[in-house]
């Protein structure tokens, strides 16, 4: 009787469940899995792991995220049967508020230089844009600023990690990995007035002040924002700024160095 | 080359990234079939497993090259796994899983579980014995340990562990013969 239970005992082999392999590689951040979500312009590709979301680009076709996942994360994605419900709402809820917030993004590939650059973007509040310089000058490089371009450019995870905040010194929008246009759209979408903007980029205006206080701020910074029309003077540059007796402001830093 | 199970541990050393995914395939049927003999279902032996299998590799990347490469592979996993279940166990309720929260809750069309009937019927036996007498039956005759690597994992002496396992085979002979009257 016991040599018989001990028998049955050692042939009760099964077979693991086919996703076993995909989900522990996917929970430990050795591969990732991608879907598409939608979101308020069309759909949305996500790539994530157990350490986060780790790559994100929006259009139609998975193709094209495939390519850029390969050519920023480099690791096996497997297609998953959709985002995740929680990973969902944390997404949506981070391009609402543009804030990361609880969200975690998996940035093991990126380098320390860019690192520094994507950890410093993530402080420019929603619809303000600042510039590659102002950038390169926060992070104590000023004569980086190329490579804080190159650097957003790589962003693996663009609209989370705000690189389309980040424009031209001349006050445009600049370049962005998914175009211009949709750049506007998500500085549009975070309430800035791009038609203004638009604007001060056409007469060569960089910075506003208030006449009550002298402080210069950048257009789009929150302070700015609220100067009244008759007390608002603009800036073609810092010096400009400076020569007629104008300090810059804390809040938008616009000479670049923290304070 | 394809790690085997005796140079896996040279090779999680060497690329643990790359070595890992082996790991998992050379483990996963054993380890399903042990543990799903130590869970109430099908599907807590899934999550159970991806859990083992998770902790395994959190441990291994916390190693250096040298302890990776000593390590007695599958005892080691075993060790995991017996304290997995364990702790599963314990905690009353369903709670997520580590790798839920990892990755988030599986979508239950993905994985349609294939029942195996005799492997249930075992599993409901087995679960009659005390803790320590179902584990030490189930490592040495599921899974086909020997009594010397259970006595490390389940960290109680060998004489302890033959004595558990020859009150569990009695409990289930007795259980047997029950139905069988």
């Amino acid at each position: 009787m016991t040599s018989l239970i001990t028998n049955q005992l050692e042939n009760l082999q099964t077979d693991a469940p086919p996703a076993t392999i995909e989900r522990v590689l996917v929970s430990t951040g050795v591969i990732d899995y991608f879907a598409p979500m939608s979101w308020k312009h069309g759909t949305l590709w996500v790539s994530w792991n157990g350490h986060g979301v780790s790559c994100v680009a929006p259009g139609d076709d998975p193709e094209p995220f495939i390519d850029r996942h390969a050519a920023k994360v480099g690791r096996h994605v497997a297609r998953s049967r959709g985002v995740p419900l929680r990973l969902r709402d944390l997404i949506s809820q981070t391009i609402s508020s543009g804030r990361l917030g609880t969200l975690r993004v998996d940035l093991r590939g990126v380098g320390p230089f860019q690192l520094d650059v994507l950890t410093t973007i993530q402080d420019i509040p929603p619809g303000e844009l600042r510039t590659y310089a102002w950038v390169a000058e926060h992070m104590g490089r000023p004569r980086a600023v190329r490579a804080v371009g190159s650097a957003l450019n790589r962003n693996p995870v663009p609209i989370l990690i705000p690189c389309h905040r980040v424009g031209t010194s001349d006050g445009s929008v600049g370049n962005y990995a998914f175009g211009a246009t949709m750049k506007r759209t998500l500085l549009a979408d975070e309430g800035l007035d791009m038609q203004t903007l638009d604007g001060y980029v056409a007469a060569g205006f960089r910075f506003m002040g208030s006449v009550n206080n002298t402080v210069y701020c950048f257009p789009s910074c929150v302070r700015a924002r609220s100067i009244h029309p008759t007390n608002r003077v603009m800036f073609k540059s810092h010096d400009a700024a400076s020569d007629a007796g104008y300090r810059p402001c804390t809040v938008c830093t616009p000479h670049g160095s923290p304070s | 080359m394809t790690p085997t199970r005796n140079t896996i541990a040279q090779a999680l050393a060497t690329d643990l990234d790359r070595a890992f995914p082996h790991l998992v395939t050379l483990y996963q049927r054993e380890l399903f079939s042990g543990i799903r003999t130590m869970v109430p279902s099908h599907s807590d032996a899934e999550d159970t497993m991806q859990d083992v299998f998770l902790k395994a590799y959190q441990s291994l990347t916390g190693w250096g090259n040298e302890r990776r490469a000593s390590l007695s592979v599958r005892p080691w996993l075993w060790m995991i796994a017996t304290n997995t279940c364990r702790n599963r166990a314990r905690t009353k309720g369903r709670r997520p899983t580590e790798v839920e929260l990892l990755i988030g809750v599986q979508d239950p069309t993905e994985s349609q579980p294939e029942p195996n009937l005799e492997l249930d019927e075992w599993a409901d036996r087995l679960a009659a014995l005390t803790m320590p007498a179902r584990t030490a039956v189930v490592l040495r005759h599921v899974v086909g340990l020997r009594i010397d690597e259970i006595a490390e994992i389940v960290k109680r002496p060998e004489g302890t562990v033959k004595a558990d396992i020859h009150r569990g085979l009695k409990k289930l002979r007795t259980m047997l013969e029950e139905v069988s009257l």
